[in-house]
């Protein structure tokens, strides 16, 4: 499998004449090469690791079942991303239904319901916590925008593509977004807080 | 795209407008008027200045963000929770690859050889024997059942099968007396038909009418099993057959000599066709005339 493209993968996967064997092979390449990235996508538009993996999970189930409507008018790993950050949009959107607990009872419940309350493994270092917990300040879409452009490195075009908006509402969402980080982030920036990659090395 | 004009507004929207005209300064998404009025703005004022420094911090910080990496067991999670799914999208399991042979069946009869029937082709290769007639057999389930051969027809296609299946028709009447079979009957006859493939007892060194060796046995050679079934049904469905006017095809599963096959029937107003997949290397056509 290691020889096909992305788009031969899906192909294979949505071919109903291939060996299930072959067809499982090919889903599970897909699955290997897209999870780290759709996991991180959606860790950094979400508020915890338990979310990001069932927002990984709904994407790749959702990546199955549609894989026959892939119709190639634009990069599979572009669909892949877009049916990601729908699925995290999906599940802001019910959480955002659900009835609030207390974040005081949070511990108690957790405690009570046998879940270890220990921090997300993957939780952000020291350094990127103050921009994680900026960036959760920030609307869904202006967030998403700001994971996308800012830290995965898409181009405007794709995010545009990804988001199903224009690339001007990318363009301009994305730098409101970076206007109010800065505001926010105003006393950790600058340049006497000038970051690893902007430090004077001599 | 049109930039927010600082000074307007309360001094936080207007902060937040400034930065956002140097974000995009920052970005190179200024046309040349708003950039001058951009540069005029930071030649005049320190503090914008400064604002551009931490818009390039907050970039480079961003870009830096530490990777994430999978938590523990998380993968190992992802396909447990879409093992179902992927169960669900493949469907059942066919056990053998008789579903695939069920699939070509259908592509065959549906996609294969009926548009080449239906393009004509200008020559009958099928003979009619002498004295033919016909005999209703069984009578039930139309297709092959309820046409039958007597003795006396030839074979169109000389091949070694073509001169026993004359053999059976002669001796019973019918070879499908009993072919048409139910459901069951007809997937366990699929199924031993994707067995032969799987494992064909063809002697080594012997090849198949195409000139391709055959008898391979190893798992790439189950795939090349199936290519050459193609290749023999293609060789089939090829040769010239006379089309016409009110023409019906079937396809139908058998046995010959207790062997599964599978037959396709073209039915016309005077006469019906019988195409025969015999293994994998030869087929027969027979053509009988159908009783008074």
């Amino acid at each position: 499998m290691d020889g096909l493209t992305d788009e031969q993968l899906l192909a294979l996967w949505a071919n109903h004449e291939a060996s299930h064997e072959r067809r499982e092979a090919a889903f599970r390449e897909l699955v290997g090469r897209y999870e780290r990235r759709v996991f991180a996508i959606c860790r950094r538009i979400l508020r915890s690791n338990a979310d990001a993996e069932e927002a990984m999970q709904d994407t790749f189930v959702r990546v199955a079942r549609s894989a026959a409507t892939f119709r190639g008018d634009s990069k599979l790993s572009t669909w892949v991303h877009r049916v990601a950050t729908s699925a995290c949009q999906d599940l802001l959107r019910k959480a955002a239904r659900r009835p609030q607990t207390p974040v005081a009872d949070v511990a108690e419940a957790a405690a009570a319901a046998g879940i270890d309350q220990q921090p997300d493994e993957s939780a952000q270092t020291d350094a990127f916590d103050a921009i994680q917990r900026a960036l959760e300040t920030l609307d869904d879409v202006s967030r998403t925008i700001v994971v996308l452009c800012g830290i995965e490195g898409f181009e405007y075009a794709e995010a545009a593509e990804v988001l199903a908006i224009p690339v001007g509402t990318v363009k301009s969402r994305l730098f409101r977004a970076r206007a109010r980080l800065a505001d926010l982030l105003a006393d950790d920036l600058g340049p006497e807080h000038l970051g690893p990659a902007r430090r004077p090395t001599s | 795209m049109r930039r927010p004009k600082p000074g307007d507004d309360d001094p936080m929207t207007d902060r937040l407008d400034r930065l956002e005209a140097l974000a995009a300064y920052a970005a190179g998404e200024l046309d040349d008027a708003e950039r001058r009025e951009i540069e005029a703005l930071m030649a005049s004022d320190p503090a914008a200045a400064a604002d551009l420094e931490r818009l390039a911090d907050l970039d480079d910080r961003l870009t830096a963000a530490p990777a994430l990496e999978l938590p523990t067991g998380a993968h190992d999670r992802l396909l447990a929770a879409l093992g179902p799914i992927v169960e669900e999208e493949l469907g059942p399991e066919p056990g053998t690859r008789a579903s695939r042979v069920r699939a070509m069946f259908g592509w065959l009869v549906e996609g294969g050889l009926v548009p080449r029937l239906a393009a004509g082709a200008a020559a009958l290769v099928v003979i009619a024997g002498v004295g033919i007639g016909l005999s209703q057999i069984g009578g039930t389930g139309g297709g092959l059942a309820a046409l039958s051969p007597t003795a006396g027809e030839q074979l169109a296609s000389p091949g070694v099968a073509g001169d026993a299946a004359m053999d059976t028709f002669g001796r019973d009447g019918g070879l499908l007396a009993g072919g048409v079979y139910d459901e069951a009957t007809a997937l366990a006859l699929l199924d031993s038909y994707a067995d032969r493939l799987a494992a064909p007892e063809v002697a080594p060194g012997t090849e198949t009418s195409d000139g391709t060796a055959a008898g391979a046995t190893d798992d790439g050679g189950a795939e090349a099993d199936m290519q050459s079934l193609f290749a023999a049904i293609d060789r089939c469905a090829s040769k010239p057959l006379e089309s016409g006017p009110g023409e019906q095809l079937h396809g139908e599963l058998a046995t010959y000599n207790d062997e599964p096959a599978i037959v396709f029937v073209i039915e016309r107003p005077d006469a019906s066709l019988e195409l025969w997949v015999l293994e994998q290397s030869d087929c027969g056509i027979l053509l009988f005339h159908k009783a008074e």
